[in-house]
């Protein structure tokens, strides 16, 4: 498993974030919301390996901690629209007629809009908060694991175990669960991996925007904003939540496609 | 009609392409266009034709997977598409199905032996009963235990194809449909699955609908042949004097057009010289006047083309639909 290159390189660099992640409270002997107003805008150091922000939190420990708050809103968001994205997809590919019309229909309307000015509006109804983040941008991008899942479905319900299955008798639910699902799953799981970098970007967007969560909060997108006011005297401020999120975005990245090139590299997104 | 275990009375069975939201006048594809035949308990019978005659249409139907036009079946006295519950699970222990491709018949994400405990559990089985009959069953189709835990795609075709054979066995039914079960096989594997289908059959009496374009294989498993053109029955008879003097130009056809079990006979079976059939099958939405037979058919007369040919005894035993027959 690990000789696959891009599997290896994504595992190890979510291996790294992870272990950040989970020691932010202790690794660097800060709080992430310990204000210091004699270590204001200082450069990275010795005593303070990012430098610290314009309260004179050391920027390390915050980044460790925004860290949590990207992985924490990935996963929720992925978890909420795969189980949405996946329920539809099956309902519609294996039931055809009306029902999938109006799936598809529904699907086409949020493939339409730009999501995160559709996340926007709904954050905005909802209240920002980290958790209405992550219900946001599953709402807009479930779509994408209906398509994949429809897809799959309609494909396999033709095979002969599916109609063998039925001429034994089976029930419409239980040849979705124990024969197709488990199917498309590999898919699914790909697919999962490969959503989670988006909506960790949607994340830190709305974080950017003011939309996700609010200071003092370390989240990466709010740091950005936060730093862009003194991106002339202390650049570091903006830069590393940014390398942050490029490396975790790129890690999952890689870790998707090398999963998918070890599950079926046939599998198509 | 005591006596007769599956009995298929003027079945229709039209496909209706939807060319688009507003098209109008659709045509009906004419898959099976009026069946009746009859299958008596404990025989086999063998189902031929070429491709796109009907063939998996009509097992599909026999099934209950997809409802007829017009006509029906009746299995045992029930006909799947009238009843419901009890009833129908009961039609469906009745009978057993054997497809064409065994990798695809089997569930990928399941163990062999999960495969096959599944249709004991959904009709009712204890764990241990349906453990025991598991057991039995894979024995009577020489299936090893050692293959149980294994994913189907660990198998060979031949052991595929004999779990195959296990599972429509599970219920003890009266009837096997099997529909091409070894036209996806090596020849040499083909031989052992005819044996365990024969030995099968010896062994607990089994009525067998045996769907096949391999008239070789035919010949040798069954008892009756129906020949299907075009969703029609051409010819029906006992398999041995099909063979030997084929009474529908087409059935004669479709034998010349068999190779020959060995490259020295060049003649066909009935001794005459070969002759094979010309052109392509005609389309099943719009065909030809009269016999579906008869653009291609060597023998055509006026009359073909003006009206087709019902299907009439012209033998004890045998029937075909052909003026000259």
């Amino acid at each position: 498993m690990f000789k696959n290159p891009s599997f290896a390189t994504g595992f190890a660099v979510i291996a790294l974030v992870a272990l950040g992640a989970a020691l932010a409270g202790h690794a660097t002997g800060y709080e992430f919301d310990a204000i210091n107003m004699s270590e204001v805008l200082k450069s990275p150091s010795r005593a303070n390996w990012l430098g610290t922000d314009q309260y004179g939190r050391d920027l390390f420990t915050r980044v460790l901690f925004g860290a949590r708050i990207a992985l924490r809103v990935g996963f929720i968001a992925v978890a909420i629209e795969s189980l949405i994205g996946v329920t539809l997809g099956l309902i519609s590919g294996y039931l055809g007629g009306y029902v999938e019309r109006a799936i598809l229909f529904v699907t086409d309307l949020t493939w339409a809009m730009p999501p995160v000015i559709l996340a926007m509006a709904i954050v905005t109804v909802l209240g920002p908060s980290v958790n209405n983040v992550a219900v946001s941008i599953a709402v807009v991008s479930w779509a994408q694991f209906t398509r994949v899942v429809r897809a799959k479905t309609l494909s396999l319900k033709e095979l002969p175990y599916i109609e063998a299955a039925e001429s034994i008798g089976e029930s419409g639910l239980s040849i979705l669960v124990r024969y197709i699902l488990p199917n498309v799953a590999p898919s699914i799981i790909v697919l999962a991996t490969l959503s989670l970098p988006s909506a960790i970007m949607s994340t830190t967007a709305l974080g950017f925007l003011g939309l996700g969560a609010q200071p003092p909060t370390p989240d990466w997108g709010v740091m950005l904003s936060e730093g862009i006011s003194y991106i002339e005297d202390a650049s570091w401020l903006s830069v590393f939540p940014g390398v942050a999120i490029v490396v975790l975005v790129v890690g999952f990245n890689f870790l998707g496609e090398g999963l998918r090139e070890l599950i079926d590299p046939r599998i198509k997104l | 009609m005591s006596g007769e275990l599956i009995s298929v009375r003027s079945l229709k069975k039209f496909f209706w392409i939807r060319a688009g939201l507003f098209s109008r006048g659709a045509k009906p594809i004419k898959a099976l266009d009026g069946l009746t035949f009859d299958v008596t308990g404990g025989e086999t019978v063998g189902i031929v034709g070429e491709s796109g005659c009907g063939k998996t249409t009509l097992a599909r139907v026999m099934l209950g997977l997809e409802a007829p036009t017009e006509g029906g079946v009746s299995i045992g006295g029930l006909n799947p598409f009238e009843i419901r519950g009890a009833e129908r699970k009961a039609l469906r222990r009745k009978i057993g199905v054997v497809f064409q491709s065994p990798q695809a018949s089997l569930n990928p994400r399941a163990t062999i032996l999960q495969s096959l405990l599944r249709p004991l559990a959904l009709h009712g089985y204890g764990r241990d009963a349906a453990m025991e009959i598991v057991e039995k069953t894979a024995s009577s189709v020489n299936l090893g235990r050692d293959l149980m835990p294994r994913y189907p795609h660990q198998l060979s075709g031949g052991q595929q194809q004999r779990a195959c054979i296990a599972r429509a066995l599970l219920l003890s039914p009266e009837i096997m449909l099997l529909d091409e079960p070894t036209s996806a096989l090596d020849v040499s594997v083909q031989a052992q699955i005819v044996n365990v289908l024969l030995d099968l059959q010896r062994d607990m009496g089994l009525t067998y609908v045996f769907i096949s374009h391999d008239l070789n294989l035919v010949r040798a498993m069954s008892d009756r042949i129906i020949v299907l053109y075009m969703g029609r029955i051409m010819e029906e008879g006992p398999a041995e004097e099909v063979f030997h003097s084929p009474a529908h130009p087409y059935t004669k056809a479709l034998m010349d057009s068999s190779p020959p079990l060995s490259p020295r006979k060049s003649r066909a079976p009935g001794g005459a010289a070969r002759e094979l059939i010309r052109g392509e099958p005609p389309s099943l939405i719009d065909l030809p006047p009269g016999c579906r037979f008869q653009p291609r058919c060597p023998k055509a007369m006026d009359i073909c083309s003006q009206s087709p040919p019902e299907m009439h005894p012209f033998a004890p035993r045998r029937r075909a639909s052909c003026f000259l027959a």
